[in-house]
């Protein structure tokens, strides 16, 4: 029982990584119809910034959130105002946006392969190897402040798309572009901040990952792979989608983890993915209109 | 792309489909071939073998790139994980040379039809889905074969298995690994030509320009998407099994890296999906730049990010690829124009 | 000098064909205009060319004398023009009441939206009713009728209305036209609609424009057009049935 109990809250302290992750992605394709393959590879590039920010001027992985946040976030911008507006009109444009951005996938793995090598790096701050005991419960420190951060940034996220104008703005344009477009939002620059936001949330996320899983240039193929699972199961584009779709789906596999093997914990999201394309294609939360 | 019939014409295929052949263009197919099968023959060249495993390299991926065409080029279904299928080729004639002795070069179609049902099993799980989720998908399905292949201590694990080497003349090696390349690279261009001037490729495309039109003129979108499938898993499947036998060693990663998917992906693009020289094209070409920048930048992960650049610039800028874009704008010579 | 003046107008889709090859119209302030014509004339694409949402090729646009020929659509709207398109545009997963809030989008006053909101309410007693609830549980009217009180948040000068009446009960539909009727003769909203139903269109149409081609064949008051017999000589075919199905119907 306490094993459970245990397993359960490490599922659930990734869920809380792995919905941040995620909630990016979602985004991206929520506003845009934008599926970003390069997603998981921002992520490590983010994880190397912190890295370096660490090794380099000894800046802790938490306090350099500060620093990959509004990096990514212009980083985003730029990105998307260089390449998508060329893009745009095409027919076929969100699978458009899967072959571009699986370039740039490859781009990042590259050029971060080059230059940082291919060795496992790991943030190590003080706090990496310390475990809160509750009882006969130990609940990881590192997997325990990432989770609370990405809460925290999950809970601004919600915050900023439901009280603020631009909020309102992206949520109409997530819902239906047209109408948005009819009562005055500009799209053109509601895309842009949002584009800026999903990655700042990639920068938000890799800074995490920076101190709780060893990173290197192409582990994002196996991030990305379970991010887009996520974000199918959820229903594309649906940010509770994704969330729940994190949480329960880490948990699940935190169960194979303990009693099938560690290697095999993927397979939750993958099996999971292949039962609702089968099922119900438009994904637990999707609408069937949605593509 | 740009000759996607509408479903009309797709129930009257006949008025549509007649070709003239225009000699010039037998003319030049002929005469390369010619040199394919000459090529073993120039023992005189200083870099013989060199030449020759490049020419069997650029096969290959005439052989892999034409196939994922067939999916992601006529029917617009792209596969992002269809070296899954060169894999499946690679491990099942591995196995039938280890276990029974049997040589590649005779279970390679056997490894092919092996591969053409795994393709048919995929099918049937992704039939559902559209667009983007079919692409995710096949993505997932990549990663599960390489959960599954890292981890099957039967087929080695990540450590993968050694073979035998065939028992030739050792100054001969190469030359039987390069002409059943030779006849996989034709056999492949072949089926694709077969498939896109038959009415079964007529369904395909019709459902590449409007699947829910295509389903509405009576194409049985499913079925036609689900066998596209699996016979576009053919070919991978025959290449797969004759590159593990001449590199003697099975390694998933050597199969199942994504950076293998995203080249078939990367040569159709470049040379023009959806059209039949396109990917051969696309094929010979890359394969010349990958060697051009391996000699200029070394042995280097930045090959890697080139690859992935010219992805994107293609995508920007002639996003219909060299065969595509040349028959837009009229100036497709003859002896290209292979549909 | 009229309200809105569109000179010379060439349009058409991404790299497709001009859908409108040259029109010209006049729409002064205060009246209710009605378009007519077959499918394909290019009374859609007019609407979507001056509410921004296509680039003219060629020609202008000026409204109340400023131009808003290739102005994004939010700067048109700006500038007191609103569309209401035939797709029934809400948003599905906003309440009604937060669709109605979207609507003001451009008010940067959060009180004024609020104030305009309660008016909305008042003045759409079945909106009021459904305020909390989420806007794709709607029927069709109330979508449609949404849509139009969406349209007011901003107190426009001109509304374009695409085929409002378009899958809707008759009876549902004459509501919309009664509401129509009330854009004009109580809040003083200039209006320019298009009506499949020509008889019902030009029931509550001062004015008519009829299109052909892409351009503007003739114009003419209401009672007029609806008894000149170039209409059925020109659009024997898809206007006359429409004509008689709208006397069927009526």
């Amino acid at each position: 029982m306490t094993n459970s109990i245990q397993v359960l809250i490490l599922g659930l302290l990734l869920g809380g990584v792995y919905a941040l992750m995620a909630s990016g992605l979602t985004l991206l394709f929520g506003v845009m119809r934008v599926v970003n393959l390069a997603h998981a590879a921002f992520i490590v590039l983010a994880s190397f910034l912190s890295f370096f920010l660490w090794e380099g001027l000894g800046i802790d992985p938490l306090v350099s959130l500060v620093i990959t946040v509004p990096v990514f976030f212009v980083f985003g911008m730029v990105l998307y105002r260089l390449v998508f507006p060329r893009i745009e009109g095409s027919p076929r444009f969100t699978e458009m946006t899967v072959l571009m951005t699986f370039g740039f996938a490859f781009i990042a793995e590259g050029v971060m392969s080059h230059f940082f090598t291919g060795i496992f790096r790991q943030t190590k701050p003080s706090y990496a190897q310390d475990a809160i005991l509750l009882g006969d419960l130990y609940v990881p420190t590192a997997q325990f402040y990432a989770a609370i951060t990405s809460i925290v940034f999950l809970v601004a996220l919600w915050a900023f798309l439901k009280y603020t104008r631009t909020g309102y703005g992206v949520r109409a344009t997530m819902q239906n572009r047209d109408a948005a477009q009819l009562v005055g939002v500009d799209v053109r620059r509601v895309s842009t901040v949002a584009f800026g936001l999903g990655m700042a949330l990639a920068g938000a996320a890799g800074a995490l990952i920076s101190f709780i899983f060893p990173f290197y240039p192409s582990r994002h193929w196996q991030w990305i792979a379970i991010l887009l699972a996520l974000v199918v199961l959820g229903g594309m584009g649906s940010l509770k989608g994704a969330v729940i779709g994190a949480l329960g789906l880490a948990v699940i596999s935190s169960f194979v983890s303990t009693h099938v093997g560690a290697v095999w914990a993927p397979i939750t999201f993958f099996g999971a993915l292949f039962v609702v394309l089968m099922v119900k294609p438009e994904g637990l939360f999707g609408k069937k209109a949605r593509a | 792309m740009t000759d996607v019939r509408t479903v009309d014409e797709a129930s009257a295929p006949a008025a549509t489909e007649e070709h003239i052949p225009r000699p010039s263009r037998w003319w030049v197919l002929g005469a390369v071939l010619a040199l394919a099968i000459a090529l073993p023959f120039a023992r005189f060249l200083g870099s013989y073998n060199y030449v020759l495993q490049l020419g069997m390299i650029a096969l290959m991926w005439i052989a892999l790139a034409s196939s994922w065409n067939i999916l992601g080029g006529y029917t617009g279904y792209i596969s992002l994980g269809h070296n899954v299928f060169f894999a499946v080729g690679g491990y099942v004639a591995g196995m039938l040379l280890l276990e029974l002795g049997w040589s590649p070069f005779a279970t390679a179609p056997l490894a092919g039809l092996v591969a053409m049902a795994l393709g048919l099993v995929a099918g049937l799980i992704t039939y559902r889905a559209h667009g983007t989720s079919f692409i995710i998908s096949t993505v997932a399905l990549l990663l599960v074969v390489s959960l599954l292949m890292d981890n099957w201590s039967y087929l080695g694990g990540s450590n993968g298995l050694s073979l035998p080497l065939p028992g030739f003349d050792p100054s001969w090696l190469k030359v039987p690994f390069y002409y059943a390349m030779l006849v996989a690279a034709v056999g492949a261009v072949i089926l694709g030509h077969r498939v896109q001037h038959s009415k079964f490729g007529l369904a395909l495309r019709a459902i590449a320009s409007d699947e829910v039109k295509a389903e509405m003129a009576g194409i049985n979108t499913r079925l036609y998407k689900v066998m596209a499938f699996s016979i576009s898993a053919f070919f991978p499947g025959v290449v797969g099994a004759l590159w593990g036998y001449n590199l003697s060693y099975l390694r998933p990663v050597i199969f199942l890296i994504i950076s293998v998917a995203a080249r078939m992906v990367l040569m159709s693009i470049v040379g023009g999906r959806g059209t039949v020289a396109g990917p051969v094209i696309g094929a010979v070409l890359i394969i010349a730049i990958d060697e051009a920048s391996v000699s200029l930048l070394g042995q280097t992960e930045l090959n890697l990010a080139v690859t992935g650049l010219l992805l994107v610039v293609t995508l920007l800028f002639f996003p219909l690829g060299i065969v595509g874009t040349l028959r837009e704008r009229n100036r497709l010579p003859a002896w290209l124009d292979w549909d | 000098m009229a309200l809105l003046e569109v000179r010379n107008v060439r349009a058409g889709y991404g790299a497709g064909p001009d859908i409108l090859t040259d029109i010209s119209i006049d729409v002064e302030e205060g009246r209710t205009y009605c378009i007519i014509g077959p499918n394909g004339a290019g009374k859609s694409t007019l609407l979507k060319t001056i509410a921004g949402l296509l680039t003219p090729r060629d020609g202008g646009i000026v409204f109340d004398g400023q131009s808003i020929a290739g102005r994004r659509p939010d700067q048109v709207l700006a500038a007191g023009v609103c569309f209401v398109p035939q797709d029934r545009t809400i948003f599905p997963q906003m309440t009604v009441r937060e669709n109605l809030v979207m609507g003001g989008f451009l008010l940067r006053d959060r009180k004024l939206v609020e104030q305009r909101v309660d008016e909305l309410m008042d003045r759409f007693p079945r909106l009021a009713e459904r305020a909390s609830q989420l806007a794709q549980t709607m029927s069709g009217g109330e979508q449609q009728m949404l849509v139009m009180a969406r349209a007011l948040m901003i107190q426009p000068r001109l509304m374009m209305i695409d085929e409002p009446s378009l899958g809707l009960a008759p009876q549902v539909s004459s509501q919309i036209f009664d509401i129509i009727r009330s854009l004009t003769s109580e809040m003083g909203i200039t209006v320019l609609l298009i009506e499949q139903n020509v008889k019902k269109g030009l029931d509550v149409a001062d004015w008519a424009f009829v299109l052909d081609l892409g351009t503007c064949r003739f114009e003419g008051s209401a009672d007029e057009i609806l008894d000149d017999p170039r209409i059925r000589d020109l659009y024997l075919g898809s206007l006359a049935e429409a004509a008689k199905e709208s006397e069927e119907t009526s």
